[in-house]
């Protein structure tokens, strides 16, 4: 079960949350937006500077940085 | 007579909450403030079965930690002030997100009731939903409405009736570890010590809180005298352990309960992400965005002509009506010409702000411009200012004072603050008629051209200033970006007429208001000492203009234009009528032109110079007053004022020289 | 609309709009110029031309990706024509703006009015059928 950056996460594979490696706020702020373990996330679209991830149900634009920050593995089955 | 219910509207961005605010309220709105902040205060009323009902309208909240100003304005009414019961819109399109802070609103103790809105789309979608099922699997009520047909409204209002008068809490399921429960029942026994921190809130709910490290309940626990106690209690805690299995409990008890009530169809991709895929093409994003705003200002200056036209017709003839009525010349002139000849002037510019608002918020409210921030986001990046403070630069081209307070989306401060600061660059509306003028004088063919460089101009300026302010004097990289995507969705009428509206009616009231003052004032200083000609060098405009010539003769003005320009501190429209009033042209832009072309003080380079010092010097009174309000700090505003007028100075002088070399002339 | 139909669609669509997108900016560039007859079928304009260009360019992306990825060359042909008619409506609204205000303000700019009518509006009365047969197939695809 490899892990990976969210960038490097293909557009359109869905793929699980497994870690965030961010400082509180930041993790609090994802949370709170369903991005936290265990969710189902996938890549809609990758920018140069940022990405749009679909997650809980919403979509998200999020800077590179951050989607660096956040660790999945690829596939969809849970844990 | 008894106490009208009060509702909380609370919810997620997105969710259409206002529009089923405005549904629910109608005319019968009040806007004020809330207490201390520059954020906006809504409240209504309205009756349902003889019986008054209140509703205060919360800025969307995702949780109840607050990270922006805005947030923290809905958590603290929440919190603090009494509501009879708290109603969540929620998105029915996207519930799980949505019932996190539905678990979290469940825990205060407030009857809670869901308004499951944007059902249609849901539904449309091939969604699912049993609402009885719902209300008893998680211990609180849910209504179907669609906040834009006003759908589900009646049964909505009969619910808050019912709920509030039966005055029950919700009671959501969820299953806290064994040993957070331990730790819970610990605080719960300390809080219960002090009666009045009891009845705050419940016991549990502030315990809670404590265990997820919540700096505002900590705070507020400080006076208490079993806040030593509590400390005790918490020492060892791992408050951001806490924080996460708490969120995750929310969200597996959504998991597993949601399934049960709600069958979603199989979708594959959906729509709005198909067209995404296209939108934020790689190559082709930004060049869609330039189209976009290409056709936006395309259409405006088109559309707004003949309306602009009309007007023009219609005060220069209502000016006449009142001269030729008015016996008294003095009068006759100060109501003609100042009053209805300024106020006239600024009212031609009204509709083309009007409709580059309304396109403005069409594509803000279709979901586009959360695109086109997600786009222009690297380049914003690069220059060291958030993907969100796009919007509002893209607004205050069309009215700086718009434009400052759509910042209030930003959460970081200093984000915000340098935001505010660089929109009077973005050279506003008011501004282009100046432009016009003096392009179409002193360039003719290549007006256009020149505009175009004058514009590009103020977006370098803002460049390098934002450069130059994070580099000295607001330090610190911006903000992480996470920006919600909301669904494309066809926006509805009136809700776009009224998000144009409470846009544009700002700049409505600046110029019945400032305006007409100003112009007043102008005609003022023109018309006296009592006999002196109007707007000629013998009258207080043309002496104040004189003594202050020494100052902005290296830029190639004279005095004349130096009034104006003082004018154009009250508001840019200015410039031109009291230019019309300095060279006698009254208010005929023909006339004006010619005098223009004809004065030997003026010449094309004086005219760049003139031009550039109007693009970037102070904004406007009004725009002062805004930031002024949304800063809430006289330094920074003041700051505003003395930061533009050097920038402008230097950029003139420098203008004005190159242009005297290259162009010749006076 | 079978997907064979859409890919040359989007291919011929993509070719025109692009081609007439480039010529009117190029035109209005002043790059280069033509008789004067021709400037009632094409006005000169640096922005009409980049639109359509850019229109142009996603007509022909949608028609590239489509062996591969079916649902987003859909897509793309989609997108590309809802903007076509979209701006052939704008600049409808343009030309009759401009006719109001010279009815309002009196003049003799008619030919000049009559001129500004450009590709932007009678290609986008022809892309009219394919956006209608696309958004059909656009929304049964999702």
């Amino acid at each position: 079960m490899a892990l990976a950056p969210l960038t490097l996460l293909t557009p359109g594979t869905p793929g699980r949350v497994r870690e965030i490696r961010a400082g509180d706020e930041l993790k609090g702020r994802l949370t709170v937006l369903g991005l936290l373990p265990q969710a189902e996330i996938t890549v809609v679209s990758a920018g140069h500077g940022s990405l749009i991830v679909s997650v809980a149900g919403s979509r998200y634009a999020l800077s590179r940085g951050i989607a660096a920050q956040v660790l999945v593995s690829e596939g969809d089955r849970p844990a | 007579m008894t106490a009208p219910i009060r509702i909380g509207l609370v919810g997620n961005p997105n969710v259409g909450k206002t529009t089923l605010f405005n549904a629910l309220t109608g005319a019968r709105q009040h806007v004020g403030n809330w207490p201390g902040v520059t954020v906006e205060r809504k409240s209504g009323e309205l009756t349902h079965q003889g019986v008054a009902i209140e509703v205060i309208d919360l800025p969307g909240i995702y949780s109840l930690t607050a990270y922006s100003v805005d947030e923290q304005v809905s958590r603290d009414f929440l919190l603090d002030e009494r509501s009879d019961i708290i109603v969540q819109v929620v998105d029915a399109t996207n519930l799980e997100r949505n019932l996190y802070l539905s678990t979290q609103l469940a825990e205060l103790g407030v009857p809670l009731l869901l308004a499951v809105n944007m059902a249609d789309l849901a539904e449309e979608q091939g969604d699912c939903l049993d609402y009885g099922r719902f209300a008893g699997l998680f211990g609180l009520p849910a209504v179907r409405t669609v906040g834009s047909t006003g759908e589900g409204l009646a049964e909505l209002l009969d619910e808050v009736v019912a709920v509030s008068r039966a005055g029950r809490p919700p009671r959501v399921p969820m299953e806290y570890p064994a040993e957070s429960e331990a730790a819970i029942a610990g605080l719960v026994a300390v809080i219960e010590r002090d009666p009045a921190l009891a009845r705050r809130h419940p016991p549990r709910w502030t315990a809670v809180r404590l265990l997820e490290g919540d700096e505002h309940v900590l705070a507020s626990i400080a006076g208490s005298p079993v806040a030593p106690a509590v400390k005790e209690q918490l020492a060892g805690v791992d408050a951001i352990e806490n924080e996460a299995r708490f969120a995750d409990l929310r969200y597996s008890t959504i998991a597993d309960l949601l399934p049960r009530v709600h069958t979603t169809c199989a979708r594959r991709t959906s729509p709005s992400d198909l067209i995404d895929r296209v939108v934020t093409d790689r190559y082709l994003g930004i060049p869609i965005f330039l189209a976009f705003m290409w056709g936006a200002f395309e259409l405006t200056f088109a559309a707004s002509a003949p309306f602009g036209t009309l007007i023009e017709l219609v005060f220069g003839w209502l000016g006449e009506q009142v001269r030729g009525a008015i016996a008294d010349p003095w009068l006759a002139s100060l109501v003609g010409d100042g009053a209805v000849g300024g106020v006239g002037s600024v009212l031609v510019f009204v509709p083309s702000i009007f409709i580059l608002l309304l396109v403005l918020s069409v594509l803000e409210d279709s979901g586009y411009m959360a695109r086109a921030a997600f786009i222009m986001d690297r380049l914003m990046h690069a220059i060291g200012l958030p993907g969100k403070s796009f919007i509002p630069m893209l607004v205050g081209f069309g009215c700086n004072v718009a434009g400052i307070m759509a910042t209030r989306t930003i959460e970081d401060p200093k984000d915000r603050l340098i935001a505010i600061l660089l929109n009077p660059f973005m050279s506003c509306g008011a501004r282009l008629p100046v432009f016009v003028l003096f392009a179409g004088v002193f360039f003719t063919a290549h007006a256009g051209t020149v505009v175009f460089f004058l514009y590009v101009l103020g977006i370098v300026v803002a460049i390098v200033a934002a450069k130059l302010l994070r580099a000295t004097v607001l330090p610190g990289s911006s903000a992480p970006f996470i920006m919600e995507m909301p669904p494309y969705r066809l926006p509805s009428a009136r809700t776009t007429l009224l998000h144009m509206w409470s846009r544009s009616s700002m700049y409505l009231k600046k110029a019945t208001g400032v305006i007409l003052i100003g112009s007043l004032v102008v005609w003022f200083l023109a018309s006296f000492p009592v006999g002196v000609e109007y707007g000629s060098e013998a009258s207080l405009a043309g002496l104040i203009g004189h003594a202050l010539e020494p100052l902005v003769a290296p830029l190639g003005f004279d005095w004349r234009v130096t009034i104006a320009l003082i004018f154009g501190f009250v508001a840019k429209e200015v410039v031109i009528g009291s230019l019309g009033v300095l060279y006698g042209a009254g208010n005929d832009p023909g006339a004006l032109a010619g005098a223009l072309a004809a004065d030997g003080a003026l010449s094309a380079p004086v005219a760049l110079s003139l031009m550039v010092f109007v693009l970037l010097y102070t904004p406007c009174l009004a725009a002062l007053a805004t930031i002024r309000k949304e800063t809430g700090s006289w330094r920074w505003t003041g700051f505003s004022v003395v930061f533009g007028l050097s920038i402008a100075w230097v950029l003139s002088f420098v203008v004005y020289r190159i242009g005297r070399i290259v162009l010749g002339g006076a | 609309m079978r997907s064979v139909t859409t890919r040359s669609v989007a291919a011929l669509l993509g070719v025109l709009f692009g081609g007439f997108g480039v010529v009117q900016a190029g035109l209005g560039l002043a790059l280069f110029t033509l008789p004067e007859a021709w400037a009632f079928v094409l006005p000169p304009s640096l922005l009409d031309g980049y639109v359509l260009a850019v229109i142009g360019a996603l007509f022909l992306t949608g028609a590239r990706v489509f062996p591969s990825d079916e649902e987003t060359g859909v897509a793309y042909t989609y997108v590309a024509a809802v903007f076509a008619c979209a701006y052939g409506l704008l600049s409808l609204l343009v030309l009759l703006a401009g006719a109001a205000d010279l009815l309002i303000a009196g003049g003799e700019e008619v030919p000049a009015l009559v001129e500004s009518i450009g590709p932007a509006l009678y290609l986008a009365v022809l892309v009219l059928p394919t956006y209608l047969a696309v958004g059909k197939r656009f929304r049964q695809e999702v």
